[in-house]
């Protein structure tokens, strides 16, 4: 369980904020708008899931905000100064590190696992005399015993073991956040709450953020004290795990919580899908872009683009006009609480 | 009713090293079995070996049975020719493997690779072809202009149909669905898995549906078999087995998983990782990482009802209450 609760980690102050961060692709005459518009605060020693379906822009986000895609448009300060240039950049990777899905994938498979989690200290051109202690607490935190481990080559490790590998890495650089892209997706079950506690763990030793991409809803639920949903390059809504996912605002969010499958027999029920398939990010819809496969769309979804609203005075936030009164009142319509 | 589907003592071997240990399955016409295991335990391998489409490296032996409806003499899979096995498979048989829906053939438009399913199995003219096309894709939710598209000019989920419609071709008694949504995003994973269980229900079609998702199978499935190390450990109905879980493996997996509305933070880990079945440890193969272990998990425990309808190889099982694995392992286990 986490000791620390939503609200008390580090509230007013942020590690790092993104303002209306947009990342277009142009093909040919096309232009593919995959992240469109995101605004998201992380605040210190917070775990921060980022949910939606594939193509959604999760991941594009999490590479804008390391400085791996340039943005189009848009803003990143790390406590309140403006990433701008390679140096900034440079200085941002010691205080921010990524981890990715696939740890068969993200390691050198010729480079020992001491060569692999020194790396860093290199890069950063942190003084020699540091390396041996720093790779050796870094290995121990993850809970791997240096002695066994330094030598090997990832082709020697299980998937839980490189994944390991590849969060000390991040870690001998002592960043105070880790982005996790998909962390656990390619583990077996019963590995994947190794993981998952090594992670947490660090942010009750270390006081480590860490910002949390799945698709997996359940996960982000247990192990996120904020989440935000996204749906075709946007936030649609934000606020505490147990807001977000146990009681819903945006319709999205809601049809995303229904197609859970429960690990209780029938604990599904019948229920009512979305229908249809995220629309392609070349030809985004007007107004909401969520309207098209909306079950509560009315009158004015179709035209309006609606902001992030507040919906409960704990800080979530739903981008539905369900939760704009004014917009409900002229369509002469029964409000977001009506039915929710 | 006599079984649809017996297996009995299914073995896959390379080398001469077990991939799949003694599997023995049970299924009834219309009934919906769960293959459960994480990755390596051997259930692709059951699923490809009860195709008899295993890689040539790959020796199988046990007793396959198949009784399907209309057919008079049970068809024998295990000792089928490869010529015999062309006109069961599909045509009794069907399976929709993990990331079918990227084995389209990508140069062909899809109702040409419908058609082509069914050409083999049946003379028919191709008018109605054309109609028994239309009605498949009709089936499976997708409408009769996907026929004339190519595999790229479909978005995922709908390719996934189209493999679900070509498994369906020509009416088989069984599909096997291999880890059929793991690609998929959740709502297009719940649109198919839907899709199965009304497919079920109208053609009266039997499935086994494979997945490491016990999520995905408690919500489609009538009974469950859980493998560990290319054995089934555990086999009951869904039910029971969520319920009141009696081999270890289970019980650990399913307290690994978060349930909404219970209790956050991370679940319970089980040490270690899952062994190669090549080479086992010795005794329960699921010792070195069992919090409960204790000295009669030396000798390898067989496969026993311990509840009625319930099988589990555990010594100790039936397990009426759990012990708190994490005081149980002594600090092996955590939380």
């Amino acid at each position: 369980m986490s000791e620390i609760q939503a609200g008390e980690v580090g509230a007013g102050e942020t590690l790092m904020s993104v303002s209306d961060v947009a990342v277009h692709y142009r093909a040919r005459r096309k232009t593919a708008r995959a992240l469109d518009g995101v605004s998201l605060d992380w605040r210190p020693g917070e775990i921060l899931g980022i949910v939606g379906e594939s193509g959604c822009g999760k991941s594009t986000l999490a590479r804008a905000m390391m400085g791996l895609q340039p943005a189009s448009e848009g803003e990143l300060t790390v406590s309140g100064g403006v990433v701008a240039g390679k140096s900034e950049q440079r200085a941002l990777r010691k205080r921010v590190q990524m981890i990715f899905q696939d740890p068969y994938q993200s390691l050198n498979p010729r480079q020992r696992v001491s060569t692999i989690v020194t790396e860093p200290l290199k890069v950063q051109g942190i003084a020699k005399e540091e390396h041996e202690e720093r790779v050796r607490r870094a290995m121990s935190d993850v809970g791997l015993d240096p002695d066994r481990y330094l030598d090997r080559y990832p082709h020697q490790l299980s998937g839980g073991q490189r994944q390991r590998v590849a969060i000390a890495a991040a870690l001998v650089l002592d960043p105070e956040g880790l982005i996790c892209d998909e962390p656990v997706s390619m583990l077996d079950a019963s590995v994947q709450a190794q993981i998952l506690k090594v992670l947490v763990g660090l942010r009750e030793q270390r006081g480590l953020a860490l910002i949390f991409i799945t698709h997996d809803l359940s996960l982000a639920w247990s192990l996120c004290d904020r989440i935000a949903v996204m749906y075709l390059g946007r936030i649609v809504e934000e606020g505490s795990a147990e807001d977000v996912i146990e009681r819903p605002q945006h319709p999205y969010t809601q049809a995303l919580v229904t197609a859970i499958p429960v690990p209780t027999p029938g604990g599904g029920g019948r229920r009512e899908l979305l229908e249809g398939e995220l629309p392609d990010p070349t030809a985004i819809p007007s107004g909401c872009r969520f309207h098209p496969r909306c079950p509560r769309r009315f009158e004015p979804c179709d035209r309006v683009d609606p902001e992030l609203i507040e919906t409960g005075g704990r800080g979530q936030r739903a981008a539905c006009l369900l939760h704009d009164p004014a917009a409900v009142a002229a369509a002469g319509r029964d409000g977001a609480g009506s039915t929710a | 009713m006599s079984a649809l589907l017996e297996v009995e003592d299914l073995r896959v071997t390379h080398d001469g090293k077990p991939i799949v240990d003694g599997v023995d399955l049970k299924l009834a016409p219309g009934e919906a079995l769960a293959l459960a295991g994480e990755s390596g335990c051997g259930k692709t391998t059951t699923a490809l070996a009860l195709m008899r489409l295993l890689p040539p490296t790959l020796t199988q032996s046990g007793v396959i049975t198949l009784r399907p409806e209309g057919v008079e003499d049970p068809i024998n899979i295990g000792r089928r020719t490869e010529t015999g096995m062309r006109l069961v498979r599909w045509r009794h048989i069907s399976l929709v493997f993990q990331g079918a829906m990227n084995s389209l053939d990508p140069v062909q438009k899809v109702g040409k690779q419908i058609a082509e399913a069914i050409g083999i199995h049946e003379r028919a003219s191709s008018s109605d072809i054309a109609a028994r096309i239309d009605e498949l894709l009709a089936t499976v939710g997708l409408t009769g202009g996907v026929a004339g598209r190519y595999p790229h000019e479909l978005s995922g989920g709908q390719r996934q149909r189209v493999m679900i419609a070509l498994a369906l071709a020509c009416r088989p008694s069984l599909v096997i669905a291999d880890e059929p949504t793991t690609a998929l995003d959740v709502v297009m994973q719940a649109q198919v898995l839907q899709l199965l269980e009304r497919l079920r229900e109208e053609l009266g079609l039997a499935l086994i549906l494979i997945s490491h998702d016990l999520g995905v199978l408690a919500e489609t499935c009538d009974r469950i078999a859980v493998m560990y190390a290319g054995r089934i450990v555990e086999t009951g109905s869904v039910d029971e087995v969520f319920a009141a879980p009696q081999h270890p493996y289970t019980k650990l997996l399913l307290d690994s998983l978060p349930v909404i509305g219970g209790d956050r933070g991370v679940g319970i880990a089980i040490p270690g990782a899952p062994p190669d079945p090549g080479d086992p440890p010795p005794g329960c193969r699921f010792r070195p990482r069992c919090p409960y272990s204790a000295e009669r998990c030396d000798v390898d425990p067989p496969l026993r009802e311990v509840r009625p309808g319930q099988l589990a190889a555990c010594h100790y099982a039936p397990w009426e209450k759990w012990p708190d694995p994490v005081a149980a392992a002594g600090g092996e286990v955590s939380r």
